[in-house]
């Protein structure tokens, strides 16, 4: 967020003095309602091994392999879900990809989600993402209407000030007088409104669909502005790391470079989960890196790409079956520090963040080495306020008349614990609603 | 019969030799590839066809290339950072598809903070330039107001438009401050739909049609030549209205291409065309490679740049020439990492080579964008001739293959390791049209260094294209030169081009509606002799560049 004084909230706290980076001062303001369902929507690139990810042994008892093993910690706050398949839409990466949250409809989940749910938030949702928009040539998780992609922000510096830019700093005093700044910028986005409005009714229909959207942005930055949609945290702390951008990084930018990949990708976890705590947002989403990912972590000492270590071939002992479940296990031991953050943190009536969250961690392809979109290796996790029951291994094999189920099913009942009462969302060649079984 | 349709019923043929699955039937029709559909002669709403096609009246949103060099020239400023505007999409390669290119609420909280920072920075710096009137002088903001207004929308405003800019002077938001209104209006002029768009809406005319305003012709010329806001003689020359008819057009057209800056925009739209903007981006592995460093790549963007340059505004301009040159662009660094004598020079000079360098298929910047970080890749580099020297676009991998590649294997060549591709009938029905062609580059490696041998095994440069014309036979070839001689002599290559560089200039995907357009350029361009700029100048006279339809 812009409008305000721009000041630095990088916080170099030592580690002494903090108990939590995510630490919230007091003073926030409203509590979320009860009910007050938060969406999280995770991707991870390049798929699985279907072996090695999918848990064994029924719904409850059930045992993780070694790519899913890292999970065991935060075992009774997931629902493991298999047996769904992304039908209809394009193949491989870049159709799995369109796909994932689209149900091959025109519009992503978080997208709409965010359109249903944003209206008491100054942000309707949040894309972030880590190295997402490097060398990606598949594209977004994330649409707002077909084929108009919504970029993730990889600078978590950048989506920082977006988001939390207008937090003063509690040692400075308040301003006294008009607040120039915020009416200046009152009058500009007001002009462009009016300007835009100008030039719709001109046009007479032609790219209404352009100028609406357009619009409709505006719309939420005015609100921005204008204040009437704050956030509920008078203060946050961020970035205790002290990650900067190194003005001269090129190629890579800072954001992008191997060595930072970790390091950024908490910080937009840590991002991530302000915003929905803070009431900054009810829809976010975290892109790591992108399908065909090129990501190699260095702490990992792996010797092959993600994407090369996804086509692991035949030998699950060979170096790139080995590296690539060295990979899946680095994203579950991030998946286990969001939730474990999420966790941590009160809202609502005597709950935490995760217990009125739902996230959804998904992928582009299911096995690395056929490319193929059936049984995805998705997974749940979060108690959506009391309507997701956690723990469990959910198989939907077969489930539509033989078929395997229609993943587009489970993105309905994501919007359905979210309060949005659709009965459908993109596919529904196996039927409407949701997934039966999964609410409960 | 057109010369494209030829090119898709060869390779029709080809695919339905082999065993190549359902999902190719798409392209092999020309569904998928570049417009073989005829068109009818002058009826209503429709232009003669030898004048092009009109394309959709519509708005297109800068992009960030084009937005910071918008800003820079508008304000007299240095181009102003745009990594924080989202990442446009890129369509079929090209950063400017106006369908992908929404603005959310990212976007606008983005320009919001662009435009607050580059009108403070505009005012510190020039102020009295900028403004163009005494502060004291009554009228002075009414008068700002339409200068600067008349640049940033690249049009007159209409007397409305210039109360409601004049009315930010209001001292309820300056403070009675003259520059707080200054600065108010250059932020509203940058966050107006009518700066952030490009206008190609026009007015109506006959036959249902729309024709561009003197204004909107002016924004075409030089967001096509230079990739930024009209200059005042484009400006002047709408108000005289010498952009009405082909000739005026024309002039403008040539001065704008010749101009350093269409030196530039023509580099850029060979980089998009190319997918060689991968260069300065893609990862590559330091330890196979550990010479290539961000000197080689800058050094790679340079020869690029120099060699296209040479050819089109100093050489023939034909595609002839910029496929089998038989010299190079190299600076002493390039020199080394290419084996060749140094030039005795830190900027790229020509300098005479055998037959492993030289034209655009032994740039480093093409092998190095198409290959993988740490090997080669004959399936890149065959896709990459096919789809943007050929315009034969290839379909996916059937779903559920098994997409495994090749083991990394020391003791064989990367050919050898790809041997599956032709020996499996379930791949080689595609792959017959992809390896054979990239295996020519073997000489290459994953940066674009030359290699005679490969893992101590010799390299096998020989290579085949199939499809390449209708009737014609498998056409074998050795090493990059000789394909790139193959090229130059297929009217398949010339279309391609065409193709290409209607979708760079519209901003769209070329459907069988652009078929028009595209066969009357293409025939132009055979008749001049291939040159291309001559192309890119026909372009513009054609009434298509000016017509649009609902």
């Amino acid at each position: 967020m812009l409008i305000k004084t721009r000041r630095s909230f990088l916080r170099m706290l030592g580690a002494a003095g903090v108990a939590s980076p995510l630490a919230l001062t007091l003073g926030r303001n409203a509590v979320a309602a009860p009910g007050d369902v938060k969406v999280m929507f995770v991707y991870v690139p390049d798929g699985v091994i279907p072996e090695l990810w999918h848990p064994t042994g029924g719904t409850t008892g059930f045992t993780l392999p070694q790519m899913s093993a890292p999970l065991e910690a935060v075992r009774d706050d997931l629902v493991f879900v298999r047996g769904l398949r992304m039908y209809a839409g394009g193949a491989t990466h870049e159709g799995g990809v369109a796909k994932l949250l689209t149900g091959d409809g025109d519009v992503s989940l978080d997208v709409f989600l965010g359109e249903q749910l944003g209206a008491d938030t100054p942000h309707k949702s949040v894309q972030l993402g880590v190295a997402s928009n490097f060398q990606n040539g598949s594209g977004s998780v994330s649409y707002i209407g077909s084929g108009q992609q919504v970029a993730p922000d990889d600078n978590p510096l950048s989506a920082f000030d977006r988001l939390f830019g207008d937090l003063g700093d509690p040692t400075t005093p308040e301003p006294k007088g008009p607040d120039w700044a915020q009416i200046r910028s009152n009058r500009v986005i007001d002009r462009s409104i009016d300007d835009l409005m100008r030039l719709r009714g001109q046009l007479g229909g032609v790219e209404q669909d352009k100028l609406d959207i357009h619009l409709d942005a505006l719309h939420e930055v005015q609100a921005q502005i204008d204040g009437t949609l704050t956030g509920s945290c008078d203060n946050v702390v961020w970035n205790t790391e002290g990650f900067t951008v190194d003005e001269m990084d090129h190629y890579p930018k800072t954001w992008e470079r191997e060595d930072q990949f970790s390091l950024v990708g908490k910080l937009q976890m840590d991002l991530a989960v302000l915003a929905l705590s803070c009431g900054v947002t009810r829809v976010a989403s975290l892109m790591w890196s992108h399908p065909v990912s090129p990501t190699r972590i260095p702490e990992l000492g792996t010797t092959a790409a993600n994407h090369d270590a996804s086509h692991y071939g035949s030998d699950l002992n060979g170096p790139l079956a080995q590296d690539f479940i060295a990979y899946r296990r680095f994203f579950c031991e991030q998946l286990v520090y969001l939730l474990q953050q999420m966790a941590a943190l009160p809202d609502g009536d005597g709950g935490t963040l995760l217990d009125n969250t739902v996230v959804f961690v998904g992928t582009d392809i299911n096995d690395g080495n056929l490319h193929d979109h059936d049984d995805m290796p998705l997974l749940l996790a979060g108690r959506a306020a009391g309507q997701l029951t956690t723990g469990r291994s959910l198989d939907y094999r077969g489930a539509a008349d033989g078929d395997n189920e229609a993943h587009s099913k489970l993105l309905v009942s994501i919007a359905n614990m979210a309060g949005v009462p659709i009965d459908a969302f993109g596919f529904t060649g196996t039927g409407m609603g949701g997934l039966s079984g999964l609410l409960g | 019969m057109k010369q494209r349709t030829i090119a898709t019923t060869a390779l029709a043929a080809a695919l339905a030799t082999g065993a190549c699955y359902d999902g190719v039937r798409g392209f092999a029709d020309g569904t998928g590839g570049s417009g073989g559909g005829e068109s009818n002669g002058d009826t209503d709403g429709v232009l003669a066809c030898e004048q092009g096609s009109p394309g959709p009246r519509a708005l297109r949103l800068l992009t960030r290339r084009e937005y910071a060099a918008t800003v820079a020239d508008l304000l007299g400023i240095e181009p102003p950072p745009i990594d924080s505007i989202p990442v446009e999409p890129l369509v079929d390669g090209y950063d400017n598809d106006a369908q992908s290119s929404v603005v959310t609420a990212r976007h606008i909280d983005e320009y919001m903070q662009l435009a607050t920072m580059v009108a403070t920075q505009a005012v510190e710096q020039a102020a009295p330039a900028l403004v163009g009137c005494m502060p004291a002088d009554p009228e002075c903001p009414r008068l700002f107001v339409e200068s600067l207004g008349y640049r940033a929308l690249r049009r007159p405003l209409t007397g409305e438009e210039v109360e409601l800019y004049t009315a930010l002077f209001d001292p309820q938001a300056t403070d009675g401050d003259f520059y707080e209104g200054v600065r108010l209006v250059v932020r509203s002029l940058l966050m107006a739909p009518q700066f952030l768009y490009r206008s190609e809406l026009g007015e109506p005319t006959e036959g249902g049609l729309f024709r561009l305003t003197p204004y909107e012709v002016a924004s075409a010329l030089s967001y096509g030549f230079w990739g930024t806001m009209p200059d005042n003689a484009l400006l002047d020359a709408a108000a005289a209205g010498e952009l009405d008819d082909p000739d005026g057009i024309e002039a403008h057209a040539r001065r704008l291409l010749d101009h350093p800056r269409g030196r530039a925009q023509t580099g850029e739209f060979f980089t998009q065309w190319l997918g060689t903007g991968a260069l300065l981006q893609v990862n590559k592995d330091a330890q196979v490679y550990p010479g290539f460093t961000a000197e080689i790549r800058e050094a790679m963007a340079a020869e690029q740049q120099a060699f296209i340059d040479h050819v089109l505004f100093d050489g023939t301009a034909t595609l002839e020439e910029l496929l089998v040159a038989d010299y190079a662009f190299v600076d002493d660094t390039l020199a080394d990492f290419y084996g060749l004598p140094r030039p005795g020079s830190d900027v790229p000079v020509r300098v005479e080579v055998g037959s492993d360098r030289g034209g655009l298929l032994m740039l480093g910047s093409v092998l190095a964008s198409h290959a993988h970080p740490n090997e080669s890749s004959p399936v890149k580099r065959g896709a990459f001739v096919r789809e943007r020297l050929l315009c034969q676009p290839l379909p996916p991998p059937p779903p559920s293959v098994d997409a495994t590649p090749p083991e990394i294997d020391p003791n064989a060549t990367t050919r050898e390791r790809f041997g599956q591709h032709s020996s499996d009938p379930v791949c080689a029905g595609c792959h017959v049209l992809i390896d054979p062609l990239g295996f020519g580059f073997e000489s290459y490696d994953g940066v674009g260094a030359f290699r005679s041998t490969e893992n101590g095994l010799p390299i096998d440069a020989s290579g085949e294209v199939v499809g390449i014309e209708a009737g014609a036979a498998t056409m074998a070839f050795d090493g990059p030169r000789e394909l790139a001689q193959i090229l130059a002599e297929a009217t398949v290559t010339g279309d391609c081009v065409v193709h290409h560089y209607v979708r760079f200039t519209t901003g769209r995907e070329v459907t069988a509606e652009d078929a028009c357009t595209i066969e009357t350029l293409a025939e132009q361009l055979a008749a001049n002799g291939g040159d291309l700029r001559e192309m890119f100048i026909d372009r513009v006279r054609l009434d298509a560049f000016v017509m649009r339809q609902e």
